[in-house]
């Protein structure tokens, strides 16, 4: 049994987690590919492609969900928010002190960790063009250009009910399946009214779960969205003379944009891939991971 | 808005977290951290708007970090009934 807390101070959970964790034990001369991770799902999630690497290849991971105020955010809606620029630098400060940013490397980002590492790729490209940064891949995230640029009050309830419902399906281990009309047309209320009864039907939560505590698990998800949207007001950034790789999953989150916007971003041709799965479980997908690794391993002769 | 006593909220919480994790309730021990039990975030979080819907207010964010057993926070939760069934 664990001993009585004193209820008086906050519970002791040791030192704060590392925003920069790599491979142990460190092989120097290992090919380096840098992940940015965008927190809401364990960082675990990128196990399955580092388990597909080539031997020589070391996966290092900078975990946004590890900067304090950037996590913070996402439980108090009210709390002022880092920029996609300080995150940026926060990563390249790990990455510098690391070692990892003297040879050349693939830089990959998922979600909203793809804007971030836009950004540490601009700001290294400004020092030495295309000396450090190998490849930039982007996975499913969406560019920060004017076009996806939208104020949180213009986030229509119909789209974030149907990413949520991709979310609820990766926090439980299997897809929630729903028509493709089942949440045209709703507000909040009833569309989380459609995601419990399915959710609850197809056994993904228990029977006897209320709306109330569907609605909360919902407010959580809403709030680190809306605090990734207020991460990337005002940053508007230039096109890189580069190829920026863009990696879509089937149900992407933007599933009628052919480039999520980034061809704006990318000042020479960009590559894309298709790969099967969602969003939010593209990386543990054994046949979509192994696509990755091949991506991540072998992009700079593609 | 009905006061909760913290027996009454140590009894909510006991009895729900056993549905959750498929145990009897004696089975439930209210000194040991939330984070201990095998509760996943989803699961968390749902049971804590179950919660607040019982109690007919918010808990803060912090809640669970300040009071991280089901005994410590049943306290609170006492103390938090208390404030809001006065300024009622």
């Amino acid at each position: 049994m664990s001993p009585r807390p004193d209820t008086a101070t906050p519970r002791q959970r040791g030192v704060a987690h590392p925003l920069l964790t790599s491979p142990r034990p460190a092989d120097p001369a290992a090919r380096t590919v840098v992940a940015v991770h965008p927190g809401a799902l364990p960082a675990t999630a990128w196990q399955t492609v580092a388990a597909r690497l080539p031997a020589d290849h070391a996966l290092h991971l900078c975990d946004l969900g590890n900067v304090p105020e950037y996590f913070a955010a996402a439980l108090v809606p009210t709390l002022s928010v880092i920029g996609v620029r300080e995150l940026a630098d926060r990563c390249l400060t790990e990455l510098t002190a690391a070692g990892l940013t003297d040879r050349p490397f693939t830089l990959v980002g998922w979600s909203f960790g793809g804007v971030v590492a836009y950004e540490i790729a601009a700001r290294l490209d400004a020092q030495r063009p295309g000396d450090r940064v190998e490849d930039l891949v982007v996975l499913d995230s969406i560019a920060p250009v004017a076009a996806f640029a939208r104020p949180d009050e213009d986030l229509q309830p119909a789209m974030l009910l149907g990413w949520f419902a991709m979310y609820l399906g990766a926090k439980r281990g299997r897809r929630l399946a729903l028509e493709p009309s089942a949440l045209d047309g709703l507000g909040e209320e009833d569309g989380l009214g459609v995601l419990l009864t399915e959710a609850v039907a197809q056994g993904l939560l228990p029977e006897g779960t209320e709306h109330a505590g569907l609605r909360k698990l919902y407010g959580a998800f809403h709030t680190g969205l809306v605090r990734n949207n207020r991460c990337t007001v005002g940053y508007l950034p230039a096109p890189l003379d580069r190829t920026v790789t863009v990696v879509k999953p089937e149900r992407s989150l933007l599933p009628d944009s052919p480039d999520l916007g980034w061809s704006e971003l990318s000042g020479r041709p960009l590559r894309q891939l298709a790969v099967p799965g969602d969003h939010y479980t593209m990386l543990r997908q054994p046949g979509t991971a192994q696509a990755l690794a091949a991506v991540l391993a072998g992009s700079r002769t593609g | 808005m009905q006061r909760v006593t913290a027996e009454e909220a140590r009894a909510w919480l006991v009895e729900k977290l056993a549905i959750r994790l498929g145990v009897e309730q004696e089975q439930i021990d209210v000194e040991r951290y939330f984070d201990e039990f095998d509760l996943d975030s989803t699961e968390a979080l749902i049971l804590a708007g179950e919660l607040e819907k019982w109690l007919g207010f918010e808990l803060e964010a912090t809640a669970l970090w300040y009071h991280p057993t089901i005994a410590a926070l049943s306290e609170h939760i006492a103390e938090e009934s208390d404030r809001h069934v006065a300024a009622a």
